[in-house]
């Protein structure tokens, strides 16, 4: 498990390694940098920006380990942008059983494709486009409670070996209604979930809920300058998913630049879905450049919920109670005209309510948590 | 329940703050830097997603999985 992370690490810094020679600093405009990739011989008769995105990410407690490593590039030109991202998650879990089964340790990877596109309608509209894909556990969770029903049930007819995986499409349109100042944006998705379904003995028999879970959701974003120095962003979301109620989302997000080079990020948003789910949350970071081409960051975030809202078959739910959390973190960043590294190092901490008599059996799961956060990022941009 | 106002608050103010006119290419310098764009990706991203495994009721944490445990059900 740790060889796997450090490979994962190393993925992430030969190409640092190779880029960074002969970098000079970028004080000026981001998007002045002029480094196309001209396709014209190719016949595409378009002018490509292309960068190069390169992610790894781990997140620790005792007895869990995940991590997320992706690698993704977008090709930018007038008419049409496209982007491609492939990403790994991994989870590795000491899996601890509170009322019944044996302990053991579970390792799952989660493939992830996903495609995206922006396509010029006409002058300040664009179409927009997405697709993904996934094969595997959605989270750690997911594979915890999967142990502990193939443990109690998986001896039984009829029982089937979990196989999760989903896909989800969106479209959508944009308007930039003042040219860089405000732009709106509309968007619908659809996915589908193949799930790791509940099972337990009822009336009938032995009985598994249904495996597959359908999702369409339509979401709003605005984006303003409000003066040179602040940006907003907005984003109002409608989800509507089988077997739950409809759940309605918000976030604003503002990026403030203080001065030349101090650099406030704020955000906060909530979720609410009938009959008791609540969710809120707040953050925001500071950064500094505290030399030409080097910023330091300062992050701090909280999120409280009200819990999941128990929709399985009965009896007992794998629903988690109330949580609270918060992050705190420093992050350094090297910004270079063609390469730019990220790293963040944080403390996250888990606290969730005690469980009732119908979840008493995942106390182990939803236990309160220290977690160490990694995270390193890169940018080449040809 | 105050936060809940706050946040909601601050949406709705930036909406009717929105400025109608354009900005030059000489006032773009502050807008323009990566750590002021949204949606950031590779070392211009500022968040983790992995938290989001737990945080369900995040804005990120979408499609099924996203609350109500019907990821595991």
């Amino acid at each position: 498990m740790v060889a796997r992370i450090y490979i994962g690490w190393l993925a992430l810094f030969l190409p640092v390694l190779n880029g960074y020679a002969g970098e000079e600093t970028d004080l000026g405009l981001f998007e002045e940098e002029d480094s196309s990739v001209e396709l014209e011989d190719e016949g595409f008769g378009w002018l490509f920006n292309t960068r190069l995105d390169a992610e790894g990410s781990v997140l620790w407690a005792d007895g869990i380990i995940l991590d997320e490593y992706s690698i993704g590039t977008r090709l930018t030109s007038e008419p049409v942008d496209f982007g491609l991202t492939l990403t790994r998650n991994s989870f590795d879990v000491d899996y601890e059983p509170n009322v019944f089964g044996a302990p053991t340790s579970l390792s799952e990877d989660r493939w992830s494709y996903a495609f995206d596109s922006r396509v010029s309608l006409a002058e300040n509209w664009n179409l927009i486009g997405a697709a993904s894909y996934y094969d595997g556990f959605a989270d750690y969770r997911s594979l915890w409670i999967n142990e502990y029903y193939s443990q109690l049930f998986g001896e039984v007819p009829g029982h089937i070996e979990a196989a999760p995986k989903g896909s989800s499409f969106s479209l959508g349109v944009e308007w930039e209604y003042i040219p860089v100042v405000a732009k709106v944006r509309l968007t619908g998705v659809y996915g589908k979930d193949t799930i790791a379904p509940a099972s337990e003995f009822g009336p009938n028999g032995f009985e598994r809920s249904r495996p597959n879970l359908y999702t369409k959701s339509l979401q709003l974003q605005t984006e303003n300058v409000l003066s040179p120095r602040v940006v907003v962003q907005n984003t109002f979301q409608y989800t509507d998913t089988t077997n739950r109620e409809k759940r309605w989302s918000g976030q604003t997000a503002w990026n403030i630049a203080l001065s030349e080079d101090w650099f406030l990020r704020l955000n906060a948003g909530g979720a609410i879905e009938q009959p008791n789910f609540d969710a809120y949350y707040f953050g925001g970071s500071v950064e500094h450049r505290f030399a030409d081409d080097w910023f330091f960051r300062l992050n701090a975030r909280y999120y409280e919920d009200t819990g999941e809202i128990e929709n399985s078959l009965g009896g007992f739910t794998s629903s988690a109670p109330s949580l609270k959390s918060v992050e705190l973190g420093v992050g350094i960043r090297w910004q270079g005209i063609h390469n730019s590294v990220n790293l963040y190092v944080g403390y996250y901490q888990t606290e969730y309510d005690p469980l009732a008599e119908d979840n008493i059996f995942l106390e182990n799961l939803y236990n309160d948590r220290r977690w160490g956060l990694v995270q390193l990022t890169y940018t080449h941009i040809f | 329940m105050f936060t809940k106002f706050a946040c909601a608050a601050l949406g709705a103010v930036s909406l009717v703050l929105a400025s109608c006119e354009t900005l030059p290419l000489s006032k773009r310098q502050y807008i323009s830097q990566p750590c002021m764009l949204f949606d950031g990706t590779g070392a211009h991203r500022f968040d983790c997603g992995l938290t989001s495994q737990i945080e369900t009721g995040r804005a990120g944490s979408g499609g099924a999985a996203g609350g109500g445990c019907s990821s595991c059900h």
